[in-house]
């Protein structure tokens, strides 16, 4: 497990939070190209999550012998979404997803991919997982006009470039990547850079916390724990890489506190 | 530095990263058809009962999902390690398991009138005065699917309470 500084077990009030996203990988079950071998997966479903427009592959098709051949197709991504439309949950021929638009915390969130793995241990028997990965995606709103504000927000080994005021205003295109290794199988990525969404620009901190490990996929409730690992350490990254001031502007609240409210 | 990067993917759920490869190809019929490489040829097959048997056993799977798997071994009368790989499509579905699996789904959906579905396993294990005092998963494990099936159906008669 990666080491950084401790933290606060806070809970921020304007967290910058956008999404929370698992995939659990394992090897292709090619039947789920197909709607008829997914009716077992959703019908376990029901009650929780309900079918919404699948994500149709892609596909690529040439001509051989006059015909048309369909050569390369990336399959259908079979989604299905709560009632309140912030967990969605994705199945293809080697994946399951589950991703929250509405995080709270990672017991919730890692209860909830631990009943899909359930579900998906019970109907499919997938065989072991080939990766495991949690990633946190946050966004902060900064004044396009002066870029280099990031500097106020965030460590300068982050906010990179966006921070320095000679060259954030010529800036017109920034990504950043680095990854940390935690032992040979399992790594933090880390990935920042602005984005514009109209008139608005957000620095995006995406982290993206993975292992190669082969871990069952069962009802055990093992990979639960591999979330909440993952997701510790994802916040406590978060927490170095944020400068103290700032922090205190997102309404940091002890998590204790902000349970009792709830 | 390890030579297999965790960068090389990203958590997502947006598309199979490992697309497989599934030829297809229109001939024009209108008939749903699939190429199979064989001996370095394309032939031309169609399999559409394919689907309803993955159907039938997605479907056999959900309603099972509270019993053991060595239950499941016994009703479906595959081994466990020949059901994962017809789950996987690694072997086909032949016709004798889908004759004998719709029989099954029948005698579930018959129990489902009087039994929520995480019952099913308690049910197969509990003896039956109908079948002599045995249980319905001995009968079945003896080759009697059949009178289970008589048992469920009695189940359906309005004077059953």
């Amino acid at each position: 497990m990666l080491t950084f500084p401790s933290h606060e077990d806070v809970v921020f009030e304007h967290a910058p939070l956008t999404s929370v996203i698992c995939q659990v990988k394992f090897p292709p079950i090619y039947p789920l190209i197909s709607a008829s071998a997914v009716v077992g997966f959703q019908e376990s479903l029901s009650g929780t999550y309900f079918a919404a427009d699948p994500d149709v592959g892609a596909s690529t098709a040439q001509m051989v012998n006059g015909k048309v051949v369909n050569i390369g197709q990336t399959p259908t991504t079979w989604r299905f979404i709560d009632t309140s439309g912030n967990w969605i949950v994705g199945l293809s021929v080697d994946f399951i997803s589950l991703e929250s638009k509405a995080y709270t915390s990672i017991a919730e969130f890692s209860q909830r991919m631990t009943d899909l793995l359930t579900v998906l241990y019970r109907v499919l028997r997938p065989r072991d997982a080939t990766r495991v990965g949690l990633r946190k995606i946050n966004a902060f709103e900064f004044d396009d006009a002066h870029p280099s504000e990031m500097s106020t927000m965030l460590r300068p080994e982050i906010a990179g470039v966006l921070g320095d005021d000679i060259l954030a205003p010529a800036l017109t295109n920034y990504a950043s990547q680095f990854e940390l290794r935690d032992d040979d199988d399992t790594a933090l990525v880390v990935r920042t850079g602005p984005i514009r969404a109209g008139d608005r620009v957000s620095f995006i901190l995406d982290m993206d916390y993975a292992t190669l490990r082969p871990y069952p996929i069962d009802d055990s409730g093992n990979l639960g724990e591999v979330l909440r690992e993952f997701s510790e350490g994802i916040t406590s990254f978060f927490h170095w890489a944020l400068l103290d001031e700032f922090k205190a502007t997102l309404g940091p609240r002890p998590r204790v506190e902000m349970e009792s409210h709830t | 530095m390890s030579s297999t990067s965790v960068l090389l993917e990203r958590t997502g759920p947006a598309v199979a990263e490992e697309a497989p490869q599934v030829p297809t190809v229109d001939d024009g019929s209108g008939r749903p058809s699939r190429y199979v490489d064989s001996k370095s040829q394309f032939r031309l097959t169609n399999a559409p009962s394919a689907s309803e048997r993955w159907f039938l056993l997605g479907s056999l799977m959900a309603q099972l999902r509270y019993v053991p798997f060595t239950d499941i071994e016994v009703l479906l009368g595959v081994h466990d390690s020949e059901l994962v790989m017809m789950l996987h499509g690694e072997r086909p579905i032949t016709r004798k398991y889908a004759e004998r699996w719709e029989r099954v789904q029948e005698m579930l959906t018959q129990l489902a009138t009087v039994l929520r579905p995480e019952g099913t396993s308690k049910w197969l294990h509990v003896g039956v005065p109908d079948l002599n005092g045995a249980t319905p998963i001995d009968a079945i494990s003896r080759g009697k699917l059949r009178l289970v099936l008589d048992v469920t159906s009695s189940y359906l008669d309005p004077s059953y309470k």
